[in-house]
């Protein structure tokens, strides 16, 4: 990859910033996509200042908070190109037409050349001219739009388990099928879960799903 | 508007390390946004640091415990003092890291008399049947009363029965001091989940079918009102927004609060399927709970970019 961005060239990169497990990138209009290496393939989370297909995320009033199963990850704000961590433990970075700045420390002008990842920021160090992280997919352009999992009953499919625990539990309750099929799932009574119990359905489905790759029993 | 907080609401069973919890952050930012001021009476602030020391000295014996297994196993370590990692979280730094404004109140003498006053009396706000003696509680009471006084109102969260019970209830509307049990009331009462990026999109969404919600017998106003949005989560899809999941709460025309689960289903530019469950008025069931709303309703909405955007994405990499 050739570009320039925040001022710094960068040739022959695979990566130009690798913030965490999220290569950052800069188009040519100066837009910010962010793609989240952590996977068995690379999951683009915002594509060009805007959320990603598939994303679950949150308006805010300078921009978008990115979610998992309704976890806040990190906030982006289109207006100064700035990634904030929200539970990432990562320092903040942004991009601007002159520099790149990374928690405290500011990049400008410079070349860099030949790494795999041009900048690299993890929750201890920065580096300039890194190896990939040996634990990170490589950056390809068969870009996911992250998994989809569909529902046991109706077969509606949602990008992640939270929203599918919440579809469960929403769509015919109290005595539905939905509901009789969460019941015999988890062993208990809708009233022991039907209110406020979202995101414990949600990591009882993630763990039998992640086990068995399908919800028959 | 002065927003005081109790002990109850800044507890935390954890030791916090690096923020306050999610719930308390999301309020601070809010009242940040909106210029509330947060009070912290001396007391509360007290007691937050004496429940913290306990879970520090905790926490450092626990580091204390795990050099001792890593010693009998002769696990080569660097050895850090507990106490110089392990330290009292600083409250007042942790809420001005959300931009919110931060006033520690310290009691006044005539706070202290007065507190002492109606403890050895038993009065008001105190219950004869409780037969509480907990100066802290109506110190606290003393302080919210002062501010409330001085500023027109005041704004106390507390879980604490002697701030809530209706005893002290007319002395406090008296000088329009306000008290809620918790943050999502005080999020109603502030409304700072009215007006937010989120609330007005879902706001956006459902005055394309507010007539429908009307007409299906909802007691709702014929004119769209402020809604206040909670617990959301946005789906994108393909060509935009693809589906909202939220909790909502609207003001009825009998000035009601009516409180429900909401499931949007957006197609495009189509709003295909409306879904409230446990629906609420002033918290008691409406009918059966439940409306389903097929509406197809076309609603503006801005052209997706969304090919360009990846096209523009995908010509980068390959250079």
């Amino acid at each position: 990859m050739k570009l320039t961005m925040g001022s710094q060239t960068f040739t022959d990169v695979q990566v130009p910033i690798l913030w965490g497990t999220r290569a950052v990138i800069q188009d040519k209009g100066a837009r910010i996509s962010v793609i989240d290496l952590s996977g068995s393939t690379s999951k683009l989370e915002i594509l060009g200042d805007k959320p990603a297909k598939g994303v679950e995320f949150l308006p805010t009033n300078d921009g978008f908070n990115i979610l998992m199963d309704g976890e806040e990850l990190y906030s982006y704000n289109p207006d100064q190109k700035l990634l904030t961590s929200i539970s990432l433990g990562l320092p903040n970075c942004r991009i601007s037409e002159s520099q790149i700045q990374v928690g405290s420390n500011t990049f400008s002008y410079n070349t860099i050349a030949g790494f795999e990842v041009g900048i690299l920021v993890t929750k201890d160090h920065i580096s300039l001219g890194a190896a990939l992280p040996p634990d990170l997919t490589r950056l390809s352009k068969n870009i996911s739009a992250g998994d989809e999992v569909a529902c046991p009953v109706c077969q509606k499919t949602f990008n992640s388990f939270l929203n599918l625990a919440r579809h469960m539990v929403l769509k015919d309750r109290p005595g539905g099928e939905h509901i009789q099929w969460l019941e015999e799932f988890l062993g208990r009574p809708f009233v022991e879960f039907g209110w406020r119990s979202d995101k414990q359905i949600a990591v009882s489905l993630r763990r039998h799903w992640m086990r068995a790759r399908s919800w028959s029993k | 508007m002065d927003v005081i907080l109790n002990s109850d609401i800044l507890h935390d069973k954890r030791l916090i390390t690096d923020d306050v919890s999610k719930r308390l952050r999301t309020f601070l930012q809010a009242c940040a946004e909106r210029n509330h001021v947060i009070v912290i009476p001396l007391t509360a602030l007290l007691e937050f640091n004496r429940q913290q020391s306990e879970l520090v000295s905790k926490t450092a014996a626990e580091v204390d415990r795990a050099y001792e297994l890593l010693d009998r196993f002769k696990i080569p370590y660097s050895r850090v003092d507990p106490s110089e990692v392990v330290k009292l979280p600083d409250l007042v730094s942790l809420i001005q890291k959300h931009k919110a404004k931060i006033v520690i109140e310290e009691p006044t003498l005539q706070d202290f008399q007065e507190a002492h006053r109606r403890a050895c009396l038993h009065e008001s706000p105190i219950s004869m049947a409780k037969q509480s003696d907990e100066m802290r509680d109506l110190i606290i009471w003393l302080i919210a009363l002062r501010l409330a006084k001085q500023n027109g109102g005041a704004l106390l969260i507390s879980r604490d029965d002697v701030h809530n019970n209706l005893l002290g209830r007319g002395e406090a509307e008296k000088i329009g001091l306000v008290c809620v049990k918790s943050v999502e009331d005080a999020e109603w009462y502030l409304d700072v989940d009215i007006g937010t990026p989120a609330s007005r999109l879902v706001e956006h969404l459902l005055t394309t079918i507010w007539g429908e919600l009307v007409s299906k017998g909802l007691p709702l106003t014929d004119e769209v009102s402020p809604i206040g949005v909670s617990r959301a989560s946005f789906d994108q899809g393909a060509h935009g927004l693809s589906s909202v999941i939220c909790s909502i709460k609207v003001k009825t025309r009998d000035k009601k609060t009516l409180k429900a689960n909401t499931e949007i289903h957006i197609n495009g530019n189509v709003t295909d399927e409306v879904r409230l469950s446990d629906i609420k008025v002033d918290n008691e069931d409406w009918q059966d709970g439940f409306l389903l709303i097929r509406p197809s309703k076309v609603w503006s909405y801005e052209a997706d970019d969304y090919e360009e955007r990846l096209d523009a994405l995908l010509q980068i990499m390959e250079e």
